[in-house]
């Protein structure tokens, strides 16, 4: 057993179990805490998979700076415990039970049965390559030009949108 | 390294580009005329026109832009007539829907908000001129967020009142369900093929043997996304609420341009991911990886169906336009679901009545909410004598919907039938013909409303002025010449079909 | 082919009208009310030009007018006439102006939209009468849904808003299948002759090579559509409603030119297009006619309000046309045709008196009336004569075209059998008494109810001139009928004889 299976192994347990424990507690602030936890552990299994550039972002995006940010708001509203809305209906938690098995069972079959695409199956060396920062910002300055400029409209977009939904008064 | 093809592709997204402009321009007029803002829908008009005339320019050129370097035969954007055909679609709602800002009371309540409103306007038309020529999943994906998004704040731009809002947040959280969904598709769908361009995918659909179910996974997660645009049943949930919150004329350009767009992405990507061929007969050759056509048809007759029934019930008339344009987009599929050049003409042709009926009919119910305050259909009583211009022009607008002739309803509604009939699809025929029945109830109570109940204490003469007249009768022209002689629609349409293909 | 711009001119003169009466004040009532008159009376002469100048020896149609509409689906604006439109043209022309002047007084409240409708209803019934295109016809059928929509809805009676939904809803229904029937033609031919057409007189030689099933299921889809409007039992339940709530105008446009467009259509779609399936399914028809004949009448005679019995005896007498017409025999259809010009008359007569009554009481119960021959004896002379000529006493219209229609059917091969004569000539019994005991119940003995002293008054001139003329074919039609049957002789014979040049070897 390499080095590799094993940090795969311990780091995908703190995912599963940090992802289990942020559903279950019943306050909003440790709930809060254990998905920073959650998104550590993934960006940990990005590593992993030579993925470097989105490893840190995942930190830097999600852990840092939006985790924050909600843990301000919670803190804020001063929420102490949320109601359970499965208590009063008993019907939506067999939906949503549904539902989630039912996700399980198809992204279960996706892993174990169906075939990936070859033209995705590249080397270790390659891969270590295309995950660089250098790589990803040629990418996205040539082949992906476009998208970048859409989404850094999308942005300029959420930015007005922020504004106008945030200030209290027109008149 | 070798960047000239960037530069080449500016070439084909001169719309874009101008769009884009317009987005940074009303930003910082905004800014600068801080005090006075009435040049802002000026400008924003200036913008839509300039941008429609590059579209207008497009037509008959055709091309990939923003090519791949690794695989340089295809691009990001593939420019064709069909697309400029939808971006003039979209143009010429947005013209409209300035037209309509400048006459709704609940938009001239908050001038000092104009800027970031036509900001957003140009957002959104933006998102769904990228759209609608998109080739890359992509690309897809992030020029629908920004339509998407651009149409959330406007759903609640007017704050004040509550059910704006509700419509607001409604919106959102549908549409970050669904794009999240797609997006999920999508993902699935790269895994696949390996790679996120529509082309590549269909080749590697033809040539690699793939696990079908799989495929079929993810391609209903992409339709979620797609269906939530064009408020087709199961994802229609929002439209209601939405249509009825929103400022109608946001409102009314949801209804006509975002849905637009929405099968504009749909035809592309089915045309393009599924299609090997179209034979002589201009048939298209579906590959056998997915059953396009049943899942079409069960989704084109839930939506009209559902769309049409619940509309029985309404008594806001904001809220029944928006069950009727459900069930529109139901018949619009019925256009797409014969797989035929015939169909897809069929649809073009109904778009273009669509978005001047449909348009109309909102214009005017939005004009006497302005007096009235109120779009309860009670509120109509005795209308068409009180105000007989605009008691005949919606009556026109409706029937046009209904589709009966010698409005221009009826032209769109005949040629998407030849198409269904053509393909030998009778029951589906059948089945959307007693939904034209059901329709027809509800569009008619309006006119009952109008003319056969007299009016009220409370029913007051509509004053109209010069420019509402003339936006009304604009819109009606088309409708009753288009009714009569509709050769040039048909000949537009028909010029305007070609997707770029291999 | 020789253009004629005639019929053309003959649709564009209400058209023309009805737009320039929007630009009228809806003040001068008046002056609205004269110019609707003058435009249908316009017609009304273009009409009886076009009658004097048809030739009646010749088969096929005349005055055609063609100009191709639209390229791409081959469609034109074809008009033409044979016998049978020529007469119905002529019908149509001549109750309209009538109308027009019997709702002078009882039309008060929006003259301006009532009279634009009327013209716009004409405009619809001419259009169908004439339409040589199976398109441009299906325009004209629907136009005429929404004027009479209004009519029924603004200016009819209490449940009248119940009774014009329930109208545009029936007959939208069946027209709708008969949009699917007409594209699927259209499609079939562009599959057999390579080019798209709804040319009747195109689709008259491709309608019968048609395989027999598929023909069968556009036969029924027409003749839904026709039967709805027409209407034959049991698709009857909207008629009643709508006959007695629109306003007297509306229900003798109703009954005398409105009905009258399924049995044409009957007559022009059905039997040419789809000859085969027409012979198949002639008894079943005319068992459903037959079942009207009789129904119709039971039903008139338990009624206590007179415009309902006098809609339930439409049911019945257009009971007796689509008998006619599926017995696919020279006399019968001679007399069918014959028959719908008769109902216009008399059922439209009947509506104008009731209407009249109505006018001055408000009431239409039955009970309510007694002894009036007294107080108002023109009125009931009147009343006898529309009775007798709808009853088919002999020396009057209605017994022209009901015994042609059975004699027809006694010789029918269609048919071939005797029963539907039996049960079709009860149905005339029935109408002798329906019609005598209503006369009896109001006209005769003492004047029961004192109040009619004082609100009957005998008719006015007004109301005389707007009988008189119908009176006067009544008793021709009932004298002379070659007139009127030289005219549409030669017409049903080309039908009938390109109807058994396909069928002949299925009768055998």
């Amino acid at each position: 057993m390499n080095l590799e299976i094993i940090l795969f192994i311990v780091l995908a347990l703190v995912a599963v179990v940090s992802s289990v424990a942020m559903i279950t507690r019943p306050h909003p602030v440790i709930s809060a805490v254990f998905l920073i936890l959650n998104f550590f552990a993934l960006s940990g299994l990005y590593l992993l998979l030579n993925a470097q550039f989105i490893a840190v972002v995942q930190v830097i995006v999600y852990a840092g700076a939006i985790m924050v940010l909600f843990l301000f708001v919670l803190m804020l509203l001063n929420t102490n415990k949320e109601d359970n809305i499965f208590k009063q209906n008993k019907a939506l938690k067999i939906f949503a039970i549904a539902i989630a098995v039912l996700i399980f069972a198809q992204v279960a079959f996706l892993i174990f049965f169906s075939s990936p695409s070859d033209a995705l199956n590249s080397q270790v060396a390659e891969s270590v390559q295309s995950g660089t920062i250098q790589q990803i910002g040629t990418k996205l300055y040539t082949d992906y030009i476009l998208p970048f400029e859409a989404a850094g409209f999308l942005l300029l977009a959420a930015t007005i949108g922020a504004l106008v939904l945030s200030k209290k008064k027109f008149e | 390294m070798d960047l000239s093809f960037i530069t080449e592709s500016l070439y084909f997204v001169k719309p874009e580009i101008a769009a884009s402009a317009s987005i940074i321009l009303l930003v910082l007029l905004d800014l600068i005329f801080h005090k006075n803002k009435t040049i802002i829908p000026y400008v924003a008009l200036a913008g839509i026109i300039i941008t429609g005339i590059f579209v207008v320019d497009q037509f008959n050129i055709s091309g990939f832009a923003f090519l791949s370097t690794d695989n340089p035969k295809y691009g990001m954007i593939a420019v064709d007539n069909f697309g400029a055909f939808f971006k003039l679609i979209i143009i010429i709602s947005s013209i409209f829907v300035v037209a309509f800002s400048a006459y709704s009371d609940e938009i001239n309540k908050i001038t000092d908000r104009l800027g970031e409103y036509y900001a957003l306007i140009f957002g959104m038309i933006l998102g769904m001129l990228v759209l609608i020529s998109a080739s890359d999943l992509i690309l897809i994906y992030l020029s629908m967020e920004l339509l998407s998004l651009s149409s959330y704040v406007l759903a609640g731009f007017t704050k004040l009142r509550d059910r704006s809002s509700e419509a607001s947040l409604k919106y959102l959280l549908y549409g970050a369900t669904s794009t999240g969904m797609m997006l999920f598709g999508i993902s699935i769908l790269y895994g696949l093929t390996g790679s996120t361009n529509l082309y590549i995918i269909s080749a590697a659909l033809q040539t690699q043997s793939l696990n079908l179910l799989t495929l079929a996974f993810s391609i209903i997660l992409i339709f979620a996304g797609i269906g939530y645009k064009i408020s087709s049943a199961p994802f229609h949930f929002w439209t209601p609420d939405v249509y009825e919150g929103a400022p109608i004329s946001i409102t009314a350009y949801l209804s006509v341009a975002s849905k637009a767009a929405g099968f504009a992405l749909l035809i592309r990507f089915i045309k393009t991911t599924f299609v090997t061929f179209v034979d002589d007969n201009g048939n298209w050759q579906l590959l056998q990886v997915f059953d396009w056509e049943s899942l079409l048809i069960i989704i084109s007759l839930l939506t009209m169906t559902l769309g049409n029934f619940t509309a029985l019930w309404q008594r806001n008339l904001k809220r029944m336009l928006a069950y009727s344009s459900i069930a529109h987009a139901g018949y619009l599929m019925l256009g797409l679901l014969v797989f035929s050049n015939q169909g897809l003409i069929a649809i073009l042709i109904y778009f273009t009545i669509y978005l001047f009926m449909n348009l109309g009919a909102f214009f005017i119910v939005m004009v006497i909410a302005n007096k009235t305050g109120s779009e309860d259909i009670d509120d109509y009583d005795g209308l068409g004598f009180k105000s007989s211009f605009l008691g005949v022009s919606l009556a026109i607008f409706l029937v046009s919907l209904t589709g009966l002739p010698p409005t221009a309803g009826f032209i769109g509604k005949l040629y998407l039938f030849i198409a269904l009939v053509d393909a030998k699809m009778l029951t589906v025929a059948i089945i959307a013909l007693l939904n034209t029945v059901v329709s027809l109830y509800y569009y008619i109570r309006v006119l009952k409303h109008m003319f056969l109940t007299s009016p009220t204490e409370k029913t007051e003469k509509i004053p109209l002025n010069f420019g509402q007249i003339a936006v009304i009768i604009i819109m009606l022209i088309p409708i009753l010449l288009f009714g009569v002689y509709f050769s040039p629609v048909v000949d537009l349409a028909k010029s305007y079909i070609t997707i770029l293909g291999f | 082919m020789e253009q004629s711009a005639l019929l053309t001119y003959l649709i564009l003169i209400p058209f023309a009208g009805s737009i320039i009466l929007f630009a009228f004040k809806e003040k001068h009532a008046q002056l609205i009310r004269w110019f609707g008159l003058f435009v249908s009376g316009l017609a009304f002469i273009l009409s009886l030009v076009i009658y004097f100048s048809f030739d009646a020896a010749k088969p096929g149609f005349q005055f055609t007018h063609k100009v191709l509409w639209i390229d791409s689906l081959n469609v034109s604006y074809h008009v033409g006439a044979d016998g049978i439109s020529v007469l119905l043209i002529l019908l149509t022309t001549f109750i309209t102006p009538l109308t027009l002047l019997s709702s002078w007084k009882s039309i008060q409240k929006k003259v301006k939209m009532f009279t634009i409708m009327m013209l716009f209803l004409e405009v619809g019934m001419l259009g169908v009468f004439m339409s040589l295109d199976i398109f441009l016809f299906y325009i004209f059928w629907e136009v005429m849904l929404i004027p009479m929509y209004f009519i029924i809805g603004i200016w009819g009676g209490e449940q009248r808003i119940y009774a014009s939904v329930k109208f545009f809803i029936y007959t939208m229904f069946g027209s709708l299948l008969m949009l699917v029937a007409i594209i699927w033609l259209a499609v079939y031919a562009s599959e057999v002759t390579g080019s798209f057409t709804t040319d009747l007189l195109e689709l008259y030689k491709i309608g019968p090579t048609i395989a027999r099933d598929t023909q069968n299921w556009m036969f029924l889809a027409f003749l839904l559509s026709f039967a709805i409007k027409v209407p034959l039992f049991p698709l009857h339940t909207w008629l009643p409603d709508a006959h007695v709530q629109a306003p007297t105008a509306g229900s003798v446009i109703l009954a005398g030119v409105l009905l009258k467009m399924g049995t044409y259509g009957m007559l022009r779609f059905n039997l040419p297009l789809f000859p085969q399936s027409a012979m198949q399914y002639a008894p079943f028809i005319s068992v459903l006619a037959v079942i009207g004949i009789i129904y119709g009448a039971l039903v008139a005679m338990v009624q206590t309000d007179m415009k309902k019995l006098v809609a339930y005896s439409s049911v019945s007498h257009l009971g007796f046309v689509v008998l006619g017409i599926f017995a696919l025999t020279e006399e019968s259809i001679q007399g069918a045709v014959i028959q719908m010009v008769n109902h216009g008359l008399s059922t439209g007569a009947l509506f104008l008196l009731v209407g009249i009554v109505y006018e001055r009481t408000h009431r239409r119960e039955i009970s309510y009336y007694g002894g009036i021959a007294k107080l108002v004896p023109v009125y009931a002379t009147a009343m006898m004569i529309a009775s007798l000529s709808s009853i088919g006493l002999p020396g009057l219209n209605g017994f022209i075209g009901e015994f042609l229609i059975l004699l027809g059917s006694f010789k029918s091969q269609s048919l071939d059998s005797w029963w539907f004569v039996i049960f079709g000539a009860t149905g005339v019994i029935f109408a002798a008494v329906y019609l005598l005991w209503m006369y009896e119940r109001v006209f005769f003995g003492k004047v029961t109810n004192p109040k009619l002293e004082s609100e009957l008054t005998d008719l006015n001139k007004r109301e005389l001139l707007v009988l008189i003329p119908i009176f006067v074919l009544i008793v021709w039609i009932g004298i002379y009928p070659s007139t009127f049957l030289n005219l549409t002789e030669v017409s049903t014979q080309s039908i009938l004889q390109h109807v058994s040049s396909f069928t002949i070897n299925l009768l055998n």
